[in-house]
């Protein structure tokens, strides 16, 4: 990974993305134990910023000129398929404002807060959303206070009571 | 089975993931991998998932 990372950070050296932040399964691990997971999440921003919702296709030419294979949606770097997003809505947007730089394999990266993390997971409502949530209340250091004053900013309280009474019950 | 006894073991279950929630991600990270190719094995010799794609098992350089 630590291979991976460096292509990451020369990708906003070079201007390729403005800034990124690991997201989905690879950044929850950084908080909870892990599970198996088969890929790279990453939420970037882009100077021209395209449609949130195709993938950006400069990182497909530039992994085409730097003959990096992709694979469906992901490109392969360092022995990873990491897949680009960009931020597809206001939560994401936010949560991409506020990431926290931590050290990876001695490398310099960006992953969203365990907060930001929680209310995406929320937000999303896959199953496996709920069991990494249920995860990371009894798991994850958090701030309660950051997370309900996210929660509320994004209209997500009445769901976040409703799925704290369910996992109670 | 006593309730108190019941109530014990899930705290200390809960105590132990807690716990393996604050390994380093380097740790975490090779156990991921670990994980993908238990995964992939299950799912090769699983018959009835043969049309479907086995993951790619990460090889970090």
């Amino acid at each position: 990974m630590k291979k991976t990372l460096q292509i990451i950070n020369q990708l906003v050296e070079q201007n390729v993305i403005t800034e990124y932040a690991i997201a989905g399964g690879m950044a929850q691990f950084y908080y909870i134990e892990p599970s198996a997971t088969y890929d790279l999440d990453l939420i970037v921003s882009i100077k021209d910023e395209p449609n949130s919702l195709t993938p950006p296709a400069a990182l497909y030419e530039w992994a085409d000129k730097n003959n990096f294979p992709t694979e469906f949606e992901h490109i392969i770097i360092g022995g990873i398929p990491v897949q680009f997003l960009l931020a597809y809505n206001d939560l994401v947007k936010e949560a991409l404002i506020n990431k926290i730089p931590v050290t990876l394999f001695d490398e310099p990266a960006f992953l969203f807060s365990a907060e930001y993390l929680m209310a995406i997971m929320l937000q999303t409502g896959r199953p496996i959303d709920f069991e990494r949530l249920t995860r990371f209340i009894t798991e994850a250091e958090f701030n309660e206070f950051k997370l309900i004053d996210i929660l509320e900013r994004n209209g997500l309280s009445e769901k976040y009571n409703d799925f704290i009474k369910r996992i109670n019950e | 089975m006593n309730k108190k006894y019941i109530s014990k073991a899930a705290e200390s279950k809960i105590k132990y993931h807690r716990s393996r929630a604050k390994m380093p991600y380097e740790e975490k990270f090779r156990i991921i991998i670990e994980l993908q190719k238990i995964e992939a094995e299950m799912m090769k010799s699983n018959k009835s998932r043969t049309n479907s794609r086995i993951p790619r098992v990460w090889e970090p350089e």
